[in-house]
């Protein structure tokens, strides 16, 4: 059971909202004006025949608008996604469209229409250049055309000529370079553009600052590795014996020579030397020194037992 | 001879339009006794004005002569059709009545024989004509089709060309607005 539209107060109120009954003569009147001709203007609007539904707007001025701005961009979207998919001929770069239809894979994404440098005046015209398949990339082409230019650029006697020949003459070296094969054509063309680039001041500036870094770090690397190579000798000449074998053989031998209680005393007095301080060691010393010179009459070779120097506490075992 | 009209006063809506058709006024005005309470009914609601309702309804039922020829049988019918063509051509005078104004339409004299019972209507009929005239067209539309002429929502939907929910929409605030107008006026307390 539905819900009624009103209240029934205001449903009965409304009901009193009665209607009479057609007045008099409406049948005449009706057919007098029929009998006249009477008939009002027809309306689409009003009694649609066939389509029954009633316009809400009708034919307005906003409907006109609307119908006319629809209709220029429906064009406007034709003829861009006609221009997008290459249908006047290449394809045209559109924002929105080329990227919707490169998406959907239908045509590819074509280059923007960014404005092209003004052309500069070419080394190489394309008619001179004759007709080579450009697959074929010889390792040292770009190196030969550079080192073509640079035989030129350093050549006093091409230096003094006029532009024109030197264009002329640059321009048949390098048609003998393509027809002997030593350079192919995309070879030519990168090694022009490096050139080109090469020219412009800016980057031949950041080309000098990048060349200047390496060299600093190749200075630097090399300091490096000079450190950790003297290093390494000095550990080497740490390693190495201080005294010469020879020489601590010939003192062992002389110790032998020494009668047994002074061959105690020295070793005791060495031993006492090892923990003495710098005054102790000189009265060490001299007693050493003492028994060296009473025992050289005997034996010369007593006289190398002595120590070499004072602070060095090196022990002939 | 009276056999022939009771065999054309039998005669199905369709049938007449067809000899409507072919320009015989007798068949128009039989469908117009059959059905010409209906664009009445609905104008003067609408329009709460029995001259305004008179013209409304004729015009309808003129428009039944205009269009007879491309009348399809078997359609909705001809009460379906007054029906719509009666609330279009009253939505179109309300609308017109904004631009033109009440003065700048020329006096006419009430020559319907109801003037005085209009005179003598009690107040409350009075206060909710007022408040019915009161509602924005469409509404005044939606009440009158679904309260007063017991259409379905979705007939009314489709006589207004709105969708139904649009229409359920607009008949909820046509209802809230002449309840609160008419309880407003102290008439249904």
């Amino acid at each position: 059971m539905t819900e009624p539209a009103f209240p029934p107060h205001i449903a009965a109120a409304l009901d009193r909202l009665t209607v009479p009954p057609l007045p008099k003569g409406f049948g005449d009147r009706l057919a007098a004006r029929l009998a006249a001709g009477d008939l009002p203007a027809e309306s689409n609007s009003i009694a649609p025949p066939l389509a029954p539904t009633r316009r809400r707007f009708g034919n307005t001025g906003w409907r006109r608008s609307g119908r006319i701005v629809t209709v220029v961009a429906a064009f406007g979207i034709a003829t861009a996604t006609a221009a997008a998919s290459g249908f006047f001929g290449a394809p045209v770069y559109v924002p929105v469209v080329s990227d919707a239809l490169a998406k959907a894979k239908l045509v590819e994404l074509p280059q923007k229409d960014f404005p092209k440098p003004k052309a500069k005046p070419a080394v190489v015209s394309k008619e001179m250049v004759p007709a080579k398949p450009e697959t074929e990339l010889t390792p040292n082409g770009r190196q030969a055309v550079r080192a073509l230019y640079q035989r030129l650029r350093t050549d006093p006697e091409f230096r003094a000529l006029p532009r024109q020949e030197r264009l002329a003459i640059a321009r048949q070296e390098i048609e003998t370079m393509l027809e002997k094969g030593e350079v192919t054509l995309p070879e030519l063309r990168r090694a022009l553009a490096e050139h080109r680039l090469l020219q412009n001041p800016a980057i031949r500036r950041k080309i000098g600052r990048e060349l200047a870094r390496r060299e600093m770090a190749q200075r630097k690397k090399a300091a490096t590795g000079a450190a950790v190579e003297d290093k390494a000798a000095n550990r080497e000449q740490l390693q190495q014996p201080r005294i010469d074998p020879a020489k601590a053989e010939a003192r062992r031998e002389a110790f032998r020579q020494l009668p047994p209680e002074q061959q105690a005393r020295v070793r005791e007095l060495r031993e006492q030397m090892r923990t003495a301080a710098p005054a102790e060691r000189r009265a060490i010393r001299r007693e050493l020194l003492a028994i060296v010179q009473s025992a050289s009459a005997a034996s010369p070779e007593a006289q190398k037992i002595a120590p070499e120097n004072e602070g060095n506490g090196e022990v002939v075992r | 001879m009276a056999t022939t009209a009771q065999a054309i006063a039998s005669e199905s809506d369709d049938a007449l339009m067809a000899r409507v058709a072919a320009r015989d006024a007798d068949a128009l005005r039989l469908l117009a006794d059959r059905h010409a309470d209906i664009p009445w009914r609905i104008a003067y609601r609408m329009l709460n004005d029995a001259a305004e309702a008179e013209d409304v309804a004729q015009d309808a039922l003129l428009r039944l002569w205009q269009y007879a020829e491309r009348w399809q049988a078997g359609g909705p019918g001809v009460a379906a059709w007054l029906t719509r063509v009666s609330t279009n051509a009253c939505l179109d005078r309300i609308r017109r009545r904004r631009f033109v104004g009440d003065d700048a339409v020329p006096e006419r004299a009430d020559e319907s024989p109801l003037a005085d019972e209009k005179i003598e209507q009690d107040d409350v009929r009075g206060a909710v004509a007022t408040c019915i005239e009161a509602l924005p067209d469409r509404q005044r539309a939606a009440i009158v089709l679904t309260y007063y002429e017991e259409r379905q929502n979705r007939m009314a939907a489709d006589i207004l060309a709105m969708q139904i929910k649009a229409f359920e929409s607009l008949l909820f605030r046509a209802r809230a607005s002449l309840r609160d107008c008419v309880e407003g006026k102290g008439v249904g307390a």
